[in-house]
């Protein structure tokens, strides 16, 4: 797994989850309930300390957020 | 006639160009608004309103993100003497299916005339629109959609209705409080009182204007005596809880509000370097409510940010509910809140606080914390199941005689006649009274509070039904405290269904996705049992408490289902 998949997925399971989880870098994150609103947000505030990014209220939502690949993806493209 | 609206006008006509509103942005940036400013960017909503055709008494449901737009919405919208409702719009696009069903019986219950809808609801557009019932439909890149006009207010007197706000119900969709203006006037007065809140200060709020605490402790409080109050968006805190302490410090405000998680939250992520040269001795008061007050919280949130100036006197405790508009008690404002160890034994059997000897362990004993004294013109009385009043220290009913209390729910004459009875209004709380003093206890009925939001177990029915695997409407929920988080983590136990084949891994997962995606809140624990563990009252209510006393005991182990192998 990449460095960036590699640390979201650490966030999640350290400060995020009351329980240990299986996640693999396709694991449905919201649609599969891993993550909540707060949850999300928490992640966002996260992604933006540790990669540099600005995330707009409209780019958190399922596409950009649902998967460690997808996030992965949405980090890359904020960066440029 | 006083109202909501004359003393805002009488606030602008008083001091112009005097500082109204500011909105700080996550490089704590603030821009400030005077209030001729704030007040010219409200009359553009009023003429957009108004061009659809929005009259006094008309109601004008608000779904938008708490931030400038919808500020200036609502005071557009009250401009014209219509009814407001503020309802929480989805974080996540395209995620939170139940808000769609909450907001189409919102609109047909309140027979909303108008809906300003945030960004994140364009995905039900077609939807909304198809309803075809007359309502109008506002989305965020269309507002306000036209230039300011010179308005003349609509003023309502004493007896209109204020405002509705919705509040947690009991069959799976909110309840709707009515709110008059003079109870509304009334709340008003009884916070600025309690809180001794003076024109030199200035309230820093990152609660959601759609809550209580948002719209009435802090804005509605603001804009009619005057107090200038910095908005920070919710997300914003959520996401880097730092922001609101660096708020406090960079726009000078000296009182903020924030349920309990929201300290816990800050204390156990604000980091010493998110705060380099904040400096929070100006801070009069950080009050906590809107959910259980944890005395650890408040210990850890002094201990974390005394250093920084924090002082032990400055933070604040409150209780309030919806139905009585806004707060109700008030820790003092001139010093620390108290609070109680008393016997766990005697607490939890009898229904009686006494205090523990201090050679007591601590196992033994639980510390409440004082939620304070009623607000000026309100007074407070427990009562026992025969509504007699107990006397100190008893464990009781939680009823206030209240000025602001609302006129009722809408359209649910039996759930009004349960909250308000004679003269006062029954919170549905449990609490005990020590002199003046009012010590929160816990709730008759089962609702659960998670962050500040009110949730209640039928809220899970329809989404619970959905899933395959469970039995229908054999469940109990209920909330846990968690002290770490501040707040209540939930606990959902199921019955299984027989001739189930899933493993109950992938159904636990199914519930929290489901109930993630319905309600926008996290399921902690999902319990699947067996078929004809959750035994119902005589009369077919779902025994939560009852069921959570056996979870918290560890006595749910021995009734855990497992899958049945699938047969070949």
């Amino acid at each position: 797994m990449d460095a960036i998949p590699e640390a979201v997925k650490t966030y999640i399971l350290e400060e995020i989850l009351d329980e240990p989880e299986e996640i693999e870098a396709s694991t449905p994150l919201i649609s599969g309930g891993i993550l909540d609103s707060i949850g999300s947000l928490k992640l966002v505030g996260f992604l933006e300390e540790s990669y540099g990014i600005s995330v707009e209220a409209h780019e958190v939502n399922v596409d950009n957020l649902d998967s460690l690949d997808a996030i992965h993806e949405f980090v890359k493209s904020k960066q440029g | 006639m006083a109202s909501l609206q004359s003393r805002y006008l009488e606030q602008l006509e008083k001091n112009p160009t005097g500082k109204a509103v500011g909105f700080i942005d996550a490089n704590c940036h603030t821009e400030w608004r005077t209030r001729e400013e704030f007040h010219r960017n409200a009359m553009a909503h009023a003429a957009r309103l108004r061009q659809e055709g929005i009259q006094k008494g008309d109601v004008v449901l608000i779904v938008l993100p708490s931030n400038e737009l919808s500020a200036t919405a609502l005071t557009g919208a009250l401009h014209l003497g219509v009814i407001p409702l503020l309802i929480a719009p989805p974080i996540l696009q395209g995620a939170q299916s139940s808000l769609g069903e909450i907001l189409l019986k919102t609109i047909e219950r309140t027979n909303a005339r108008a809906v300003i809808c945030a960004s994140s609801l364009e995905n039900m557009r077609d939807r909304l629109l198809a309803t075809g019932d007359g309502t109008r439909y506002l989305f965020e890149s269309e507002i306000p959609g036209a230039e300011p006009e010179d308005i003349a207010p609509v003023v309502p007197d004493e007896n209109d209705i204020a405002a509705y706000q919705l509040t947690s119900g009991t069959t799976g969709f909110p309840r709707v409080c009515m709110w008059k203006q003079g109870p509304v006037l009334a709340a008003l007065d009884g916070m600025v009182a309690a809180m001794k809140l003076e024109p030199q200060d200035i309230c820093f709020n990152w609660t959601p204007l759609y809550h209580d605490m948002g719209l009435v402790n802090n804005f509605l409080t603001c804009i009619t005596t005057g107090v200038p109050m910095v908005f920070q968006s919710p997300h914003d805190f959520v996401k880097k809880p730092a922001l609101w302490l660096k708020g406090l410090q960079a726009t000078g405000a000296n009182t903020t509000w924030s349920p309990n998680f929201g300290f816990a939250l800050s204390a156990k992520m604000v980091k010493d370097e998110d705060l380099e040269g904040v400096r929070l001795d100006h801070v009069k008061a950080f009050w906590n409510a809107a959910e259980r007050i944890h005395y650890d919280t408040m210990l850890a949130f002094h201990q974390r940010f005394e250093k920084f100036g924090v002082k032990k006197s400055a933070l604040k405790t409150n209780f309030g509910c919806a139905e009585n508009v806004g707060g109700a008690t008030f820790s003092d404002p001139d010093g620390e809140y108290l609070v109680e160890r008393v016997l766990l034994s005697r607490l939890q059997d009898d229904r009686i606080a006494e205090i523990a000897p201090d050679s007591t362990p601590d196992n033994e004993t639980m510390t409440l914390v004082s939620a304070g004294r009623p607000h000026p013109g309100m007074t407070v009385k427990i009562l026992g199941d025969d509504n007699e009043e107990l006397p100190e220290g008893h464990v009781g009913a939680l009823a206030l005689n209240t000025p602001s209390r609302m006129i009722g729910y809408l359209d649910d004459p039996e759930s009004t006649s349960q909250a308000l009875v004679g003269d006062l209004l029954k919170t549905g709380d449990l609490a005990y009274l020590r002199g003046e003093e009012v010590y929160w206890a816990g709730r008759i009925k089962e609702r659960i509070t998670i962050r500040g939001k009110k949730v209640d177990p039928s809220d899970f029915e329809p989404i619970l039904f959905q899933i395959d695997g469970l039995r229908p409407g054999c469940f109990v929920a209920f909330g846990v405290d968690d002290s770490e988080r501040g707040t209540q983590r939930i606990v959902i136990v199921s019955e299984v269904q027989d001739g189930n084949t899933k493993e109950p891994k992938k159904l636990q997962r199914e519930v929290r996705a489901k109930v993630n995606l319905g309600l926008g809140i996290e399921v902690s624990e999902t319990v699947l049992v067996k078929k004809g563990t959750l035994t119902k009252t005589s009369s077919g209510k779902r025994r939560h408490r009852h069921f959570r006393d056996l979870y918290l005991a560890g006595k749910l182990d021995e009734h855990l289902a497992t899958a049945e192998p699938v047969k070949e």
